[in-house]
């Protein structure tokens, strides 16, 4: 089973391997969000498979190339730049690049943990395995199995070893930061959009559109730091017109 | 402990640094900036959340480096960062989780500690028996931890290409600038300065990170030595065994004209 973007000029056979669409957003993965929303951004053609087969490296997203095997996101990124010629960034300066290098690295190793893994698999794992599509007969040991993965790896990580208040303050001044950032800023880095807004759109969405609704992180995305709600329904509108054919 | 002093519990000084960890010496850096007297108990304990450094002043003991920061900055009414706008307040956030949730593991973990070990340990003037413990269980239990954190699932060129690109960020954030957000030092300079002084001092001349602080990255090196005749004057008495004896707190608040002037003679 497999979906087609859209937009896009022929560029070789380009596929996403990813798992299961959500029933409010495309993808429950934000480097799958942020990879999808990349290649819509460059204007490539590419194809999903939803078998949640993982890569080489035992993570999610990768994909194929013409049949070459590409892991790794940001990997993945880096080989569609030096393959099509593509430079989002062109339009941006040293400094400015270096800034949203560290903003990347901040949501992706940081972030990701306190509010992806820490909401999902920490605070709420019922509504997630819901969402991930686990059939009724699975939930019940797929709860244990995945709540000690998750326990494990936010110990190794090191912010699992905090308790949920000050975990909730670390994600929150992470927020905090791109909210402050972005301020009213049409994109990201200003007015035109770059590589950047690719990871930005592929946080916050999934924390403004895909959370268990009473949760303290919508909440935040949605009225305390809104300017980051605003941003991802423009980039929505902008990159995902086919948005609702998208979902489960 | 004495009442009303900060003591800092951390590992033992070793080697050519005033600490082998960059959490510990980026919490002393802190410290130094802040003129906050504190002295050192090297015995080792770790805290409740199995690491170290940790601190106790009176009855309030905090783990995490980063959270002890918070709570002296709160305790002490610290102004370091108070000149700053938003903007830069967020940045100098991204650096400080870049550096110590990503670069930390790519370059201290994999290229000094694993890569190089045998260097860091004679560096250090680890005994022999402990290298072998090290070698057999620590080395292991760093791959794990590199494994769940994702990076260790790369080839050793691919973390090293991850490494470089987040040095040669700072290296571009940084510029021309004498501290990381302008003319005057912030927290976040002790946070970049707890790693890199590591890369620079404490690490193996083959490393590819020191390698690169030291031949291309020029300004991030100069940084380092800027950081350490500021804030560590005593740096050479202190990795020769002499105790900590707080310079900052006992004479008057440094010039910053006289500040100016070392970094422009830098």
């Amino acid at each position: 089973l497999s979906n087609t973007s859209i937009m896009g000029s022929e560029a070789g056979n380009i596929v996403v391997y990813q798992t299961k669409k959500g029933t409010m957003i495309p993808t429950l993965s934000p480097f799958v969000l942020k990879l999808e929303t990349y290649l819509r951004m460059a204007d490539l053609k590419y194809e999903n498979n939803h078998s949640g087969k993982a890569s080489k490296k035992g993570k999610i997203p990768w994909m194929t190339v013409d049949g070459k095997e590409i892991a790794d996101s940001a990997f993945c990124i880096q080989y569609l730049n030096k393959k099509y010629n593509i430079d989002l960034d062109q339009h941006l300066d040293d400094t400015q690049k270096a800034t949203a290098h560290a903003y990347i690295r901040m949501l992706e190793e940081n972030t990701f943990w306190g509010a992806l893994v820490q909401v999902r698999a920490m605070e709420d794992l019922p509504w997630t395995l819901n969402e991930f599509g686990v059939p009724k007969l699975g939930k019940i040991p797929a709860k244990l199995i995945f709540k000690r993965k998750a326990t494990n790896a936010m110990w190794n990580h090191g912010i699992g070893r905090h308790s949920q208040e000050e975990i909730h303050t670390i994600t929150t001044n992470d927020i905090r930061a791109c909210s402050m950032f972005l301020g009213d800023k049409k994109f990201f880095m200003g007015d035109q959009p770059s590589a950047v807004d690719a990871v930005i759109f592929g946080f916050f969405a999934e924390m403004a559109y895909a959370m268990p609704p009473d949760s303290w992180l919508p909440r935040l995305i949605n009225d305390e730091y809104s300017n980051l709600r605003a941003y991802c329904d423009r980039m929505k509108e902008k990159y995902w017109p086919d948005w609702d054919s998208k979902l489960r | 402990p004495q009442p009303g002093v900060v003591t800092v519990h951390e590992i033992p000084r070793r080697g050519p640094i005033p600490s082998f960890s960059p959490f510990a010496l980026k919490l002393e850096t802190f410290l130094r900036m802040a003129k906050i007297p504190y002295q050192v108990d090297h015995s080792d304990k770790v805290s409740k959340k199995g690491k170290i450094p940790w601190i106790e002043l009176d009855e309030d003991v905090i783990s995490d480096s980063t959270f002890c920061i918070e709570y002296l900055i709160k305790k002490f009414a610290v102004r370091l960062d108070n000149h700053l706008c938003e903007e830069d307040k967020a940045i100098a956030r991204c650096m400080w989780k870049m550096i110590e949730e990503n670069t930390f593991w790519a370059t201290v973990v994999q290229d000094r500690t694993i890569n190089h070990i045998d260097e860091f340990m004679k560096i250090c003037k680890v005994p022999f028996v402990t290298v072998v413990l090290i070698k057999l269980i620590s080395v292991p239990r760093l791959k794990k931890l590199m494994y769940s954190h994702g990076i260790g699932r790369h080839s050793q060129e691919e973390i090293r290409h991850i490494g470089q690109q987040d040095l040669q960020a700072i290296s571009t954030i940084l510029g021309t600038k004498p501290f990381f957000l302008g003319d005057s030092a912030t927290t976040v300079d002790a946070v970049i300065f707890g790693l890199l002084a590591n890369l620079t001092h404490c690490i193996s001349e083959e490393a590819w990170s020191y390698k690169l602080l030291k031949n291309d990255l020029k300004n991030l090196d100069d940084f380092v030595e800027r950081m350490k005749d500021i804030y560590w004057p005593d740096w050479n008495e202190l990795i020769e065994g002499k105790p900590n004896t707080n310079i900052f707190c006992s004479q008057d608040s440094i010039d910053p004209d006289a500040v100016m002037d070392m970094c422009n003679e830098l």
